[in-house]
């Protein structure tokens, strides 16, 4: 049981690169790769909101449960 | 600033380990050495021979044995010396080991932890070990008849309280590793 997070989809559906979004959104590459990686152990609000807001999705878009 | 002075310190720290750990090597060598060779040698600085107990080997070797012991005595002490001396190299080898992850930036790691923790184990071990000895003196003077006039052994609570330092700094390392591990990867 675990929270994965997909990146991929969402950044291929809204045709943005992962070093676009790293600009857009304050984050570094290393750390967005760690969050797509799954490797982070904790995701801030703050950094949610801004992945949220500037892919224009809900958390759960790219935020899942796999048990 | 800061940062250079925790370096001094650490450096200052090293210095003093690396001398603690040489004085401890040789006391390693020199309690066997002298507890087995004192007796045969031309070293006698303590009272006129003719003026000693016949039980006893009186001599004086200011570092570890004292005037007035006897030879089961000198050699208890030789053991005893011998533990403390190898369980504190085993710990000051994990504390330079310590020093070195810390001067390189990388203070509160799992294995700083577990090293702090190696070293308590250590120092516990050569406690219980003396306490073994102590009890072991105990016995052969009772059943064997062997004198050990002027053993020195403090019974006391005291070092425990080291101990127990050394297993609550080791336990805060190990919850501070973890802590800075999940601190890196929150994104």
């Amino acid at each position: 049981m675990s929270i994965s997070v997909k990146l991929d989809r969402v950044l291929l559906d809204k045709g943005m690169s992962l070093t676009e979004l790293s600009e857009r959104v304050g984050v570094t590459i290393a750390n967005l790769s760690i969050l797509k990686t799954g490797k982070a152990k904790a995701i801030r609000f703050s950094t949610l909101e801004a992945i949220c807001r500037e892919l224009d999705c809900q958390p759960g878009d790219i935020l899942f449960f796999d048990e | 600033m800061a940062k250079k002075t925790a370096k001094s310190i650490v450096s200052t720290l090293s210095t003093l380990v690396v001398a603690t750990q040489w004085t401890l090597w040789f006391m390693l060598v020199f309690a066997p050495l002298t507890a087995i060779g004192v007796p045969y040698l031309p070293l006698r600085i303590g009272p006129d021979p003719a003026d000693v107990d016949a039980e006893g080997t009186t001599f004086f070797i200011g570092l570890i044995f004292d005037e007035g012991m006897t030879r089961p005595a000198v050699f208890l002490e030789a053991i005893i010396v011998m533990v403390m001396a190898g369980a504190a190299l085993y710990g000051l080898h994990h504390l330079r080991h310590i020093l070195r992850n810390v001067s390189s930036g990388a203070a509160f790691v799992r294995g700083n932890g577990l090293r702090l923790r190696k070293a308590g184990y250590a120092a516990a071990a050569a406690q219980i070990a003396i306490y073994g000895l102590w009890l072991i003196s105990v016995i052969l003077e009772a059943t064997m008849g062997l004198d050990f006039e002027g053993r020195v052994i403090i019974l006391t609570p005291m070092p425990w309280v080291g101990i127990l330092g050394i297993f609550v700094l080791s336990t805060i390392f190990l919850e501070g590793a973890q802590i800075k591990e999940e601190q890196e990867l929150t994104v």
